[in-house]
Protein backbone atom coordinates (compact mmCIF):
# COMPACT_ATOMS: atom_id res chain seq x y z
CA UNK A 1 0.00 0.00 0.00
CA UNK A 2 3.04 2.70 0.44
CA UNK A 3 4.50 2.34 -2.83
CA UNK A 4 0.97 3.53 -4.11
CA UNK A 5 0.21 6.05 -1.40
CA UNK A 6 3.31 9.07 -1.18
CA UNK A 7 2.83 11.75 1.14
CA UNK A 8 4.67 14.93 -0.65
CA UNK A 9 4.53 17.40 2.03
CA UNK A 10 2.61 18.61 5.31
CA UNK A 11 -1.00 18.66 3.78
CA UNK A 12 0.04 17.09 0.13
CA UNK A 13 -0.50 13.27 -0.96
CA UNK A 14 0.18 11.15 -4.04
CA UNK A 15 -1.70 8.35 -4.72
CA UNK A 16 -1.05 6.27 -8.14
CA UNK A 17 -3.80 4.23 -9.19
CA UNK A 18 -3.70 1.70 -12.27
CA UNK A 19 -5.36 3.35 -15.37
CA UNK A 20 -6.38 0.04 -16.77
CA UNK A 21 -8.77 -0.95 -14.51
CA UNK A 22 -10.86 1.85 -13.91
CA UNK A 23 -12.72 3.79 -16.25
CA UNK A 24 -11.97 7.81 -16.50
CA UNK A 25 -15.70 8.51 -15.41
CA UNK A 26 -14.82 6.17 -12.08
CA UNK A 27 -12.12 8.65 -11.27
CA UNK A 28 -14.41 11.64 -11.92
CA UNK A 29 -16.92 10.24 -9.72
CA UNK A 30 -14.84 8.86 -6.62
CA UNK A 31 -12.78 11.84 -7.08
CA UNK A 32 -16.42 14.68 -7.16
CA UNK A 33 -17.21 12.96 -3.66
CA UNK A 34 -13.55 14.40 -2.11
CA UNK A 35 -13.94 18.24 -3.58
CA UNK A 36 -15.67 19.09 0.03
CA UNK A 37 -12.32 18.08 1.88
CA UNK A 38 -9.77 18.10 -0.66
CA UNK A 39 -8.49 20.15 -3.46
CA UNK A 40 -7.73 17.78 -6.39
CA UNK A 41 -5.58 17.20 -9.63
CA UNK A 42 -5.25 13.96 -11.61
CA UNK A 43 -2.85 13.28 -14.42
CA UNK A 44 -2.31 10.64 -16.34
CA UNK A 45 1.45 9.49 -16.38
CA UNK A 46 2.32 6.18 -18.31
CA UNK A 47 -0.46 3.00 -17.43
CA UNK A 48 -1.41 5.25 -13.90
CA UNK A 49 -3.78 8.30 -13.06
CA UNK A 50 -1.52 10.53 -10.39
CA UNK A 51 -4.12 11.58 -8.15
CA UNK A 52 -2.67 14.53 -5.79
CA UNK A 53 -4.94 15.52 -2.55
CA UNK A 54 -4.17 18.92 -0.76
CA UNK A 55 -6.51 19.30 2.52
CA UNK A 56 -8.26 22.29 2.60
CA UNK A 57 -7.92 22.44 6.84
CA UNK A 58 -5.62 20.71 8.73
CA UNK A 59 -7.62 18.79 10.80
CA UNK A 60 -8.01 16.28 7.88
CA UNK A 61 -6.37 12.84 7.22
CA UNK A 62 -4.80 12.43 4.05
CA UNK A 63 -3.75 9.07 4.29
CA UNK A 64 -7.00 7.87 5.17
CA UNK A 65 -8.75 10.28 2.78
CA UNK A 66 -6.26 8.46 -0.15
CA UNK A 67 -7.19 4.88 1.55
CA UNK A 68 -11.05 5.44 1.24
CA UNK A 69 -10.40 6.95 -2.09
CA UNK A 70 -9.16 3.70 -3.16
CA UNK A 71 -12.39 2.14 -2.16
CA UNK A 72 -14.23 5.37 -3.59
CA UNK A 73 -13.60 4.48 -6.80
CA UNK A 74 -13.72 0.45 -6.68
CA UNK A 75 -17.75 0.84 -5.55
CA UNK A 76 -17.96 3.96 -8.55
CA UNK A 77 -16.17 1.36 -11.05
CA UNK A 78 -19.13 -1.13 -10.13
CA UNK A 79 -21.99 1.62 -10.66
CA UNK A 80 -20.29 2.10 -14.00
CA UNK A 81 -20.20 -1.49 -14.90
CA UNK A 82 -23.45 -2.54 -13.75
CA UNK A 83 -25.00 0.61 -15.22
CA UNK A 84 -23.92 -0.20 -18.01
CA UNK A 85 -25.49 -3.63 -18.21
CA UNK A 86 -28.73 -2.27 -17.63
CA UNK A 87 -28.85 0.92 -19.14
CA UNK A 88 -31.33 -0.08 -22.25
CA UNK A 89 -33.37 -1.65 -19.64
CA UNK A 90 -33.99 1.62 -17.44
CA UNK A 91 -34.51 3.47 -20.51
CA UNK A 92 -37.31 1.25 -21.38
CA UNK A 93 -38.43 0.97 -17.98
CA UNK A 94 -38.91 5.10 -18.30
CA UNK A 95 -40.33 4.84 -21.69
CA UNK A 96 -43.28 2.62 -20.42
CA UNK A 97 -43.86 3.95 -17.67
CA UNK A 98 -44.76 7.20 -19.54
CA UNK A 99 -46.13 5.70 -22.39
CA UNK A 100 -49.48 6.44 -21.34
CA UNK A 101 -48.74 10.21 -20.86
CA UNK A 102 -46.50 10.37 -24.03
CA UNK A 103 -49.51 9.21 -26.62
CA UNK B 1 -28.32 -20.12 -14.22
CA UNK B 2 -27.40 -16.57 -14.95
CA UNK B 3 -29.44 -13.70 -14.32
CA UNK B 4 -29.88 -9.60 -15.82
CA UNK B 5 -29.05 -7.17 -13.45
CA UNK B 6 -32.18 -4.52 -13.32
CA UNK B 7 -31.35 -0.95 -12.89
CA UNK B 8 -30.09 -0.47 -9.24
CA UNK B 9 -28.41 1.96 -7.09
CA UNK B 10 -26.13 0.91 -3.74
CA UNK B 11 -23.82 2.09 -0.76
CA UNK B 12 -22.22 0.72 1.95
CA UNK B 13 -24.08 0.69 5.20
CA UNK B 14 -22.51 -0.09 7.98
CA UNK B 15 -20.65 -3.51 7.66
CA UNK B 16 -23.05 -4.47 4.42
CA UNK B 17 -24.38 -3.24 1.20
CA UNK B 18 -27.77 -1.06 0.68
CA UNK B 19 -29.04 -1.69 -2.74
CA UNK B 20 -32.45 0.06 -3.84
CA UNK B 21 -33.93 -0.17 -6.80
CA UNK B 22 -35.63 2.53 -9.46
CA UNK B 23 -38.87 2.47 -7.06
CA UNK B 24 -36.89 2.74 -4.15
CA UNK B 25 -37.62 -0.98 -2.71
CA UNK B 26 -34.74 -1.99 -1.06
CA UNK B 27 -32.58 -4.67 0.80
CA UNK B 28 -28.92 -5.55 2.89
CA UNK B 29 -26.90 -7.68 1.31
CA UNK B 30 -23.87 -9.16 3.09
CA UNK B 31 -20.41 -7.54 1.10
CA UNK B 32 -19.47 -11.20 0.12
CA UNK B 33 -22.66 -11.57 -1.57
CA UNK B 34 -22.34 -7.94 -3.32
CA UNK B 35 -19.36 -9.18 -4.84
CA UNK B 36 -20.78 -12.25 -6.08
CA UNK B 37 -23.78 -10.76 -7.29
CA UNK B 38 -21.80 -7.77 -9.50
CA UNK B 39 -19.96 -10.99 -10.93
CA UNK B 40 -22.92 -12.77 -12.08
CA UNK B 41 -21.92 -15.29 -9.51
CA UNK B 42 -24.73 -15.51 -7.35
CA UNK B 43 -26.78 -19.49 -6.77
CA UNK B 44 -29.86 -19.36 -7.71
CA UNK B 45 -30.81 -21.31 -4.24
CA UNK B 46 -29.10 -18.73 -1.99
CA UNK B 47 -31.09 -16.09 0.18
CA UNK B 48 -29.10 -13.30 -1.23
CA UNK B 49 -30.68 -14.58 -5.01
CA UNK B 50 -33.65 -14.82 -3.94
CA UNK B 51 -34.03 -11.17 -2.13
CA UNK B 52 -32.55 -9.67 -5.16
CA UNK B 53 -34.85 -11.09 -7.32
CA UNK B 54 -38.13 -10.69 -5.13
CA UNK B 55 -36.93 -6.99 -4.74
CA UNK B 56 -36.69 -6.23 -9.00
CA UNK B 57 -33.08 -6.01 -9.05
CA UNK B 58 -32.46 -8.74 -11.02
CA UNK B 59 -34.38 -11.53 -13.04
CA UNK B 60 -33.64 -14.97 -14.68
CA UNK B 61 -36.28 -15.54 -16.83
CA UNK B 62 -39.16 -13.30 -17.20
CA UNK B 63 -37.51 -9.81 -17.33
CA UNK B 64 -40.35 -8.28 -19.64
CA UNK B 65 -42.74 -9.19 -17.19
CA UNK B 66 -40.65 -7.98 -14.28
CA UNK B 67 -40.21 -4.57 -16.65
CA UNK B 68 -43.57 -4.25 -17.01
CA UNK B 69 -44.30 -4.44 -13.11
CA UNK B 70 -41.49 -2.07 -12.67
CA UNK B 71 -42.33 0.39 -15.28
CA UNK B 72 -46.06 0.43 -13.23
CA UNK B 73 -44.46 1.22 -9.93
CA UNK B 74 -42.53 3.82 -11.72
CA UNK B 75 -45.13 5.61 -12.81
CA UNK B 76 -46.86 5.26 -9.83
CA UNK B 77 -43.88 7.06 -7.67
CA UNK B 78 -43.90 10.02 -10.53
CA UNK B 79 -47.69 10.44 -10.37
CA UNK B 80 -46.60 14.02 -8.77
CA UNK B 81 -46.06 14.72 -12.73
CA UNK B 82 -49.62 14.34 -13.45
CA UNK B 83 -51.14 17.13 -11.05
CA UNK B 84 -49.29 19.79 -12.66
CA UNK B 85 -50.00 22.15 -10.58
CA UNK B 86 -52.16 21.32 -7.76
CA UNK B 87 -50.46 24.08 -4.71
CA UNK B 88 -51.02 27.62 -5.50
CA UNK B 89 -49.72 29.91 -3.15
CA UNK B 90 -51.18 33.67 -2.93
CA UNK B 91 -49.27 36.19 -1.63
CA UNK B 92 -51.57 38.52 -1.13
CA UNK B 93 -49.70 41.45 0.92
CA UNK B 94 -46.06 41.39 2.02
CA UNK B 95 -47.32 43.67 5.23
CA UNK B 96 -46.83 41.95 8.34
CA UNK B 97 -47.95 42.71 11.73
CA UNK B 98 -45.11 39.53 13.33
CA UNK B 99 -41.19 40.66 13.74
CA UNK B 100 -40.12 37.41 13.33
CA UNK B 101 -36.58 37.12 13.83
CA UNK B 102 -35.93 34.88 10.77
CA UNK B 103 -38.12 36.32 8.40
CA UNK B 104 -37.42 34.69 4.99
CA UNK B 105 -39.39 36.76 2.86
CA UNK B 106 -38.51 40.35 4.34
CA UNK B 107 -41.90 41.58 5.08
CA UNK B 108 -43.21 45.07 5.01
CA UNK B 109 -44.12 47.96 6.81
CA UNK B 110 -47.79 47.16 8.33
CA UNK B 111 -49.08 50.51 6.74
CA UNK B 112 -47.41 50.36 3.15
CA UNK B 113 -50.31 49.19 1.07
CA UNK B 114 -48.09 49.41 -2.14
CA UNK B 115 -47.40 45.74 -0.97
CA UNK B 116 -51.10 44.57 -1.10
CA UNK B 117 -52.04 42.62 -4.25
CA UNK B 118 -55.25 44.72 -5.84
CA UNK B 119 -58.44 43.08 -7.27
CA UNK B 120 -56.91 42.90 -11.23
CA UNK B 121 -54.51 41.17 -10.18
CA UNK B 122 -56.10 38.81 -8.00
CA UNK B 123 -58.77 38.46 -10.62
CA UNK B 124 -55.89 37.37 -13.10
CA UNK B 125 -53.87 34.84 -10.44
CA UNK B 126 -57.52 32.99 -10.12
CA UNK B 127 -57.96 32.66 -13.88
CA UNK B 128 -53.97 31.24 -13.90
CA UNK B 129 -55.00 29.02 -11.44
CA UNK B 130 -58.20 27.39 -13.06
CA UNK B 131 -56.13 26.90 -16.10
CA UNK B 132 -54.03 24.28 -14.96
CA UNK B 133 -54.79 20.66 -15.75
CA UNK B 134 -54.69 19.39 -11.91
CA UNK B 135 -57.93 18.18 -10.87
CA UNK B 136 -57.12 19.21 -7.07
CA UNK B 137 -56.20 22.71 -6.75
CA UNK B 138 -54.97 23.76 -3.06
CA UNK B 139 -54.92 28.14 -2.86
CA UNK B 140 -52.30 29.23 -0.12
CA UNK B 141 -53.03 32.39 0.81
CA UNK B 142 -49.45 33.46 2.39
CA UNK B 143 -47.48 36.75 3.12
CA UNK B 144 -46.74 38.99 4.61
CA UNK B 145 -49.80 38.43 7.28
CA UNK B 146 -52.41 37.85 4.38
CA UNK B 147 -55.18 38.71 7.13
CA UNK B 148 -54.13 42.55 6.91
CA UNK B 149 -55.77 42.13 3.65
CA UNK B 150 -59.06 39.80 4.84
CA UNK B 151 -60.74 41.65 1.91
CA UNK B 152 -58.93 40.39 -1.09
CA UNK B 153 -58.83 36.66 0.72
CA UNK B 154 -62.53 36.81 0.40
CA UNK B 155 -62.66 38.31 -2.94
CA UNK B 156 -59.97 35.30 -4.20
CA UNK B 157 -62.23 32.50 -2.50
CA UNK B 158 -65.77 33.59 -4.09
CA UNK B 159 -64.45 33.89 -7.43
CA UNK B 160 -62.13 30.33 -7.08
CA UNK B 161 -65.32 29.19 -5.96
CA UNK B 162 -67.65 30.34 -8.70
CA UNK B 163 -65.15 29.88 -11.44
CA UNK B 164 -65.11 25.87 -10.00
CA UNK B 165 -68.70 25.53 -10.61
CA UNK B 166 -67.85 24.86 -13.82
CA UNK B 167 -64.37 23.39 -13.82
CA UNK B 168 -65.56 21.13 -10.65
CA UNK B 169 -62.33 20.57 -9.90
CA UNK B 170 -61.35 19.14 -5.55
CA UNK B 171 -60.87 23.10 -4.45
CA UNK B 172 -59.53 23.89 -0.62
CA UNK B 173 -58.19 27.26 0.93
CA UNK B 174 -55.34 26.97 2.89
CA UNK B 175 -54.44 30.35 5.35
CA UNK B 176 -50.81 30.83 6.37
CA UNK B 177 -51.34 33.13 8.98
CA UNK B 178 -50.08 34.09 12.58
CA UNK B 179 -53.65 34.27 13.67
CA UNK B 180 -53.12 37.33 15.92
CA UNK B 181 -55.88 39.14 13.81
CA UNK B 182 -57.99 36.43 13.70
CA UNK B 183 -61.71 37.31 14.18
CA UNK B 184 -64.87 35.99 14.69
CA UNK B 185 -66.29 37.96 11.76
CA UNK B 186 -63.47 36.49 9.91
CA UNK B 187 -64.02 33.04 11.51
CA UNK B 188 -68.06 33.30 10.60
CA UNK B 189 -67.10 34.02 6.93
CA UNK B 190 -64.60 31.12 6.80
CA UNK B 191 -66.79 28.69 8.04
CA UNK B 192 -69.22 28.99 4.92
CA UNK B 193 -65.89 28.13 2.79
CA UNK B 194 -63.37 25.17 2.83
CA UNK B 195 -61.23 27.05 4.28
CA UNK B 196 -57.91 25.54 6.66
CA UNK B 197 -55.37 27.11 8.51
CA UNK B 198 -51.59 26.90 9.03
CA UNK B 199 -50.04 28.56 11.54
CA UNK B 200 -46.40 28.66 13.31
CA UNK B 201 -45.72 27.80 16.85
CA UNK B 202 -41.96 28.13 17.67
CA UNK B 203 -41.91 26.03 21.06
CA UNK B 204 -42.83 27.13 24.39
CA UNK B 205 -44.07 30.74 25.16
CA UNK B 206 -40.37 32.35 25.79
CA UNK B 207 -39.32 30.37 23.08
CA UNK B 208 -42.09 31.31 20.83
CA UNK B 209 -41.67 34.99 21.52
CA UNK B 210 -37.95 35.16 20.91
CA UNK B 211 -38.52 33.78 17.72
CA UNK B 212 -41.83 35.45 16.95
CA UNK B 213 -42.70 38.65 17.96
CA UNK B 214 -45.24 41.37 16.91
CA UNK B 215 -44.20 44.60 15.58
CA UNK B 216 -45.69 46.24 18.48
CA UNK B 217 -45.82 43.47 21.06
CA UNK B 218 -42.36 41.32 22.47
CA UNK B 219 -45.09 38.94 23.39
CA UNK B 220 -47.19 36.34 20.52
CA UNK B 221 -47.80 32.96 22.02
CA UNK B 222 -50.47 33.28 24.38
CA UNK B 223 -52.54 35.42 21.45
CA UNK B 224 -51.35 32.57 19.02
CA UNK B 225 -52.99 30.17 21.18
CA UNK B 226 -56.16 31.54 22.11
CA UNK B 227 -56.85 32.39 18.92
CA UNK B 228 -55.98 28.76 17.41
CA UNK B 229 -58.65 27.62 20.02
CA UNK B 230 -61.04 30.33 19.17
CA UNK B 231 -60.68 29.06 15.05
CA UNK B 232 -61.34 25.37 16.54
CA UNK B 233 -64.14 26.68 17.89
CA UNK B 234 -65.54 27.93 14.61
CA UNK B 235 -63.66 25.87 11.93
CA UNK B 236 -63.38 22.31 13.53
CA UNK B 237 -60.59 20.74 15.68
CA UNK B 238 -59.09 19.24 12.65
CA UNK B 239 -59.30 22.77 10.78
CA UNK B 240 -55.65 24.16 12.48
CA UNK B 241 -52.12 22.87 11.95
CA UNK B 242 -48.90 24.61 13.10
CA UNK B 243 -44.80 24.53 11.57
CA UNK B 244 -42.29 25.52 13.64
CA UNK B 245 -38.77 26.77 12.47
CA UNK B 246 -35.97 25.59 14.32
CA UNK B 247 -33.24 28.83 15.06
CA UNK B 248 -30.20 28.49 17.20
CA UNK B 249 -32.49 29.43 20.21
CA UNK B 250 -34.11 26.08 19.77
CA UNK B 251 -31.26 23.44 19.76
CA UNK B 252 -31.57 21.41 22.87
CA UNK B 253 -35.15 21.99 23.34
CA UNK B 254 -36.82 19.46 21.17
CA UNK B 255 -38.86 17.68 24.01
CA UNK B 256 -40.01 20.93 25.45
CA UNK B 257 -41.06 22.02 21.77
CA UNK B 258 -42.70 18.74 21.01
CA UNK B 259 -44.63 18.68 24.58
CA UNK B 260 -46.00 22.22 23.46
CA UNK B 261 -47.42 20.63 20.48
CA UNK B 262 -49.24 17.91 22.75
CA UNK B 263 -50.61 20.31 24.87
CA UNK B 264 -52.17 22.68 22.27
CA UNK B 265 -53.83 19.35 21.35
CA UNK B 266 -51.49 18.72 17.71
CA UNK B 267 -50.91 15.18 16.99
CA UNK B 268 -47.80 15.61 14.95
CA UNK B 269 -45.24 18.45 14.89
CA UNK B 270 -42.57 19.08 11.69
CA UNK B 271 -39.53 19.41 13.07
CA UNK B 272 -38.00 21.74 10.56
CA UNK B 273 -34.64 22.87 10.57
CA UNK B 274 -34.23 26.93 9.57
CA UNK B 275 -34.37 28.40 5.41
CA UNK B 276 -31.24 30.05 4.76
CA UNK B 277 -33.48 33.14 2.88
CA UNK B 278 -34.38 36.59 3.79
CA UNK B 279 -33.61 37.79 7.33
CA UNK B 280 -32.41 33.84 8.16
CA UNK B 281 -29.65 34.24 5.44
CA UNK B 282 -28.81 37.89 6.82
CA UNK B 283 -28.76 37.22 10.04
CA UNK B 284 -27.35 34.02 10.19
CA UNK B 285 -24.68 34.47 12.28
CA UNK B 286 -26.96 34.15 15.27
CA UNK B 287 -29.66 32.24 13.88
CA UNK B 288 -28.20 29.67 11.76
CA UNK B 289 -26.04 26.72 12.89
CA UNK B 290 -23.92 23.70 11.51
CA UNK B 291 -26.15 21.12 10.16
CA UNK B 292 -24.67 18.50 12.14
CA UNK B 293 -26.14 19.87 15.23
CA UNK B 294 -29.65 19.64 13.26
CA UNK B 295 -29.67 16.23 12.86
CA UNK B 296 -28.14 15.66 16.19
CA UNK B 297 -31.39 17.75 17.75
CA UNK B 298 -33.85 15.97 15.02
CA UNK B 299 -32.59 12.16 16.34
CA UNK B 300 -33.29 13.21 19.80
CA UNK B 301 -36.53 14.99 19.12
CA UNK B 302 -37.39 11.99 17.35
CA UNK B 303 -36.49 9.31 19.45
CA UNK B 304 -38.69 11.22 22.21
CA UNK B 305 -41.35 10.98 20.17
CA UNK B 306 -40.81 6.92 19.21
CA UNK B 307 -40.98 7.22 23.47
CA UNK B 308 -44.18 8.94 23.21
CA UNK B 309 -45.51 6.40 20.67
CA UNK B 310 -44.44 3.69 23.08
CA UNK B 311 -45.98 4.80 26.02
CA UNK B 312 -49.11 4.56 24.28
CA UNK B 313 -49.42 7.90 22.78
CA UNK B 314 -50.08 8.72 19.23
CA UNK B 315 -47.91 11.69 17.69
CA UNK B 316 -46.32 11.93 14.34
CA UNK B 317 -43.05 13.65 12.98
CA UNK B 318 -43.89 15.11 9.48
CA UNK B 319 -40.58 15.13 7.79
CA UNK B 320 -39.81 11.52 8.90
CA UNK B 321 -43.84 10.38 7.99
CA UNK B 322 -43.09 12.08 4.24
CA UNK B 323 -39.53 10.42 3.90
CA UNK B 324 -40.97 6.43 5.78
CA UNK B 325 -43.94 6.56 3.25
CA UNK B 326 -41.50 7.09 0.11
CA UNK B 327 -39.69 4.40 1.88
CA UNK B 328 -42.01 1.88 2.95
CA UNK B 329 -45.11 2.49 0.05
CA UNK B 330 -45.18 2.38 -3.61
CA UNK B 331 -46.54 6.41 -3.73
CA UNK B 332 -45.64 9.83 -4.34
CA UNK B 333 -46.01 12.20 -1.89
CA UNK B 334 -46.84 15.99 -2.25
CA UNK B 335 -43.78 17.26 -0.37
CA UNK B 336 -42.69 20.05 -2.75
CA UNK B 337 -38.91 19.62 -1.59
CA UNK B 338 -38.53 16.21 -1.69
CA UNK B 339 -39.58 15.54 -5.84
CA UNK B 340 -38.15 14.44 -8.90
CA UNK B 341 -37.78 16.75 -11.28
CA UNK B 342 -37.96 19.36 -8.26
CA UNK B 343 -41.79 20.07 -7.24
CA UNK B 344 -41.01 23.71 -8.75
CA UNK B 345 -43.92 25.14 -10.45
CA UNK B 346 -44.98 21.03 -11.13
CA UNK B 347 -45.97 20.64 -7.73
CA UNK B 348 -46.41 24.27 -6.39
CA UNK B 349 -46.10 27.88 -8.02
CA UNK B 350 -46.48 31.28 -6.45
CA UNK B 351 -48.09 34.19 -7.14
CA UNK B 352 -46.46 37.27 -5.40
CA UNK B 353 -48.92 40.67 -4.70
CA UNK B 354 -47.47 42.31 -7.93
CA UNK B 355 -48.84 39.61 -10.04
CA UNK B 356 -45.45 38.04 -10.48
CA UNK B 357 -45.01 34.24 -10.60
CA UNK B 358 -42.45 32.43 -8.86
CA UNK B 359 -41.47 28.62 -9.41
CA UNK B 360 -41.52 28.15 -5.63
CA UNK B 361 -42.12 30.09 -2.44
CA UNK B 362 -38.47 30.00 -1.61
CA UNK B 363 -38.14 31.56 -5.47
CA UNK B 364 -40.02 34.26 -4.51
CA UNK B 365 -37.91 34.84 -0.91
CA UNK B 366 -35.26 35.78 -3.77
CA UNK B 367 -36.68 38.30 -5.20
CA UNK B 368 -37.96 40.23 -2.41
CA UNK B 369 -34.10 40.69 -1.83
CA UNK B 370 -33.59 41.84 -5.32
CA UNK B 371 -32.92 37.98 -7.05
CA UNK B 372 -35.66 37.54 -9.58
CA UNK B 373 -33.76 34.24 -11.14
CA UNK B 374 -36.98 32.04 -10.26
CA UNK B 375 -39.65 34.12 -11.72
CA UNK B 376 -41.37 32.66 -14.56
CA UNK B 377 -43.84 35.29 -15.64
CA UNK B 378 -46.23 37.80 -14.47
CA UNK B 379 -50.17 36.91 -14.46
CA UNK B 380 -51.19 40.53 -16.43
CA UNK B 381 -48.47 40.03 -19.14
CA UNK B 382 -48.21 36.73 -19.81
CA UNK B 383 -50.60 33.82 -20.88
CA UNK B 384 -51.03 30.39 -18.93
CA UNK B 385 -49.11 28.93 -21.74
CA UNK B 386 -46.32 31.81 -21.79
CA UNK B 387 -45.50 30.52 -18.12
CA UNK B 388 -46.05 27.41 -17.36
CA UNK B 389 -44.84 25.88 -20.65
CA UNK B 390 -42.06 28.72 -21.45
CA UNK B 391 -38.57 27.87 -22.22
CA UNK B 392 -36.97 29.32 -19.38
CA UNK B 393 -39.17 27.17 -17.03
CA UNK B 394 -38.49 24.09 -19.15
CA UNK B 395 -34.71 24.41 -18.61
CA UNK B 396 -35.00 24.79 -14.92
CA UNK B 397 -36.84 22.15 -14.60
CA UNK B 398 -34.39 20.10 -16.90
CA UNK B 399 -31.75 20.94 -14.86
CA UNK B 400 -33.65 19.59 -11.59
CA UNK B 401 -33.75 16.04 -12.73
CA UNK B 402 -31.94 14.34 -9.66
CA UNK B 403 -31.28 10.97 -11.64
CA UNK B 404 -29.21 13.17 -13.67
CA UNK B 405 -27.04 15.32 -11.02
CA UNK B 406 -23.61 14.53 -10.03
CA UNK B 407 -23.59 12.22 -7.45
CA UNK B 408 -27.61 11.98 -6.94
CA UNK B 409 -27.28 9.70 -10.25
CA UNK B 410 -25.74 7.30 -8.33
CA UNK B 411 -26.97 7.65 -4.76
CA UNK B 412 -29.14 4.55 -3.17
CA UNK B 413 -31.34 6.89 -1.46
CA UNK B 414 -32.41 8.56 -4.27
CA UNK B 415 -35.74 7.42 -4.74
CA UNK B 416 -36.59 8.84 -1.40
CA UNK B 417 -34.84 12.14 -2.02
CA UNK B 418 -35.49 14.91 -4.82
CA UNK B 419 -33.52 18.11 -5.90
CA UNK B 420 -34.46 21.36 -5.41
CA UNK B 421 -32.34 24.22 -8.01
CA UNK B 422 -33.42 26.97 -5.68
CA UNK B 423 -31.48 25.91 -2.27
CA UNK B 424 -29.08 25.43 -4.74
CA UNK B 425 -28.53 28.31 -6.29
CA UNK B 426 -28.91 30.28 -3.45
CA UNK B 427 -26.64 28.61 -1.43
CA UNK B 428 -23.93 27.30 -3.51
CA UNK B 429 -24.49 29.80 -6.67
CA UNK B 430 -26.02 27.59 -9.51
CA UNK B 431 -28.84 25.18 -10.31
CA UNK B 432 -26.89 22.19 -10.18
CA UNK B 433 -25.35 22.15 -6.58
CA UNK B 434 -22.26 20.69 -4.90
CA UNK B 435 -23.20 17.91 -3.31
CA UNK B 436 -20.60 17.30 -0.82
CA UNK B 437 -20.72 20.71 0.53
CA UNK B 438 -24.57 20.78 0.32
CA UNK B 439 -26.11 21.61 3.63
CA UNK B 440 -29.71 20.17 2.31
CA UNK B 441 -28.00 17.13 0.90
CA UNK B 442 -26.24 16.53 4.53
CA UNK B 443 -30.03 16.71 6.05
CA UNK B 444 -31.43 14.57 3.50
CA UNK B 445 -28.95 12.07 3.97
CA UNK B 446 -28.77 11.79 7.53
CA UNK B 447 -32.66 11.74 8.60
CA UNK B 448 -32.89 9.21 5.19
CA UNK B 449 -29.97 7.15 6.99
CA UNK B 450 -31.19 7.42 10.86
CA UNK B 451 -34.71 6.36 9.51
CA UNK B 452 -33.39 3.29 7.88
CA UNK B 453 -30.96 2.18 10.72
CA UNK B 454 -34.21 2.41 12.66
CA UNK B 455 -36.22 -0.15 10.07
CA UNK B 456 -33.28 -2.21 9.67
CA UNK B 457 -33.85 -3.29 13.91
CA UNK B 458 -37.13 -5.04 12.09
CA UNK B 459 -38.65 -4.21 15.77
CA UNK B 460 -42.29 -5.02 15.40
CA UNK B 461 -43.26 -2.13 17.96
CA UNK B 462 -41.03 0.56 15.86
CA UNK B 463 -42.74 -0.56 13.09
CA UNK B 464 -46.27 -0.49 13.89
CA UNK B 465 -45.56 3.55 15.15
CA UNK B 466 -44.33 4.17 11.60
CA UNK B 467 -46.99 2.51 9.75
CA UNK B 468 -49.10 4.45 12.53
CA UNK B 469 -47.68 7.89 10.96
CA UNK B 470 -48.07 6.79 7.23
CA UNK B 471 -52.14 6.24 7.40
CA UNK B 472 -52.07 9.03 10.48
CA UNK B 473 -53.75 7.14 12.86
CA UNK B 474 -52.87 4.88 15.56
CA UNK B 475 -52.92 1.07 14.92
CA UNK B 476 -55.37 -0.80 17.08
CA UNK B 477 -54.23 -4.18 18.38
Amino acid sequence: MKEIIKKIEENKMLLKIDSSLYDKEALLQASYKFTDKCYLNIELVDNHFEIYFESKNDSENLEKIALNFGNEIIDQQIRLQTGREFKEVREQLVKKAFSSISK
Amino acid sequence: MSYQILPYRFERFDDEVFMSNEVGEYLYLPSDDFGKFVNHELKPDSDSYNTLKSKQIISDNNTEDVLEMLSIKYRTKKHFLTQFTSLHMIVVSLRCNSNCSYCQVSKKDINDLNFDMDKETAKNVVDKIFESPSPNIKIEFQGGEPLLDFEIIKFIIEKAEWKNIFKKKNLEFVICTNLTLMDEKMLKWLKGHKVYISTSIDGPLELHDKNRPLFNSEHSYEEVVDKINLTRKYLGNDSVSALMTTTSFSLNKFPDIIETYRELGFNSIFLRSLNPYGFAKRDKHFLAYPMEDFLENYKQGLDYIINLNLQGIYFAEDFATILLSRILTPFSTGFVDLQSPAGIAIAGVIYDYDGDVYVSDEGRMLASVGDKKFKIGNVKENSYQEIFNGDYLHSLIEQSVAESLPQCSTCAYLPYCGADPVRNYNEQGDLIGHRPTSEICKKNMGVIKYLLSLLKKNDSNLNRIFWSWIIRKPIEE
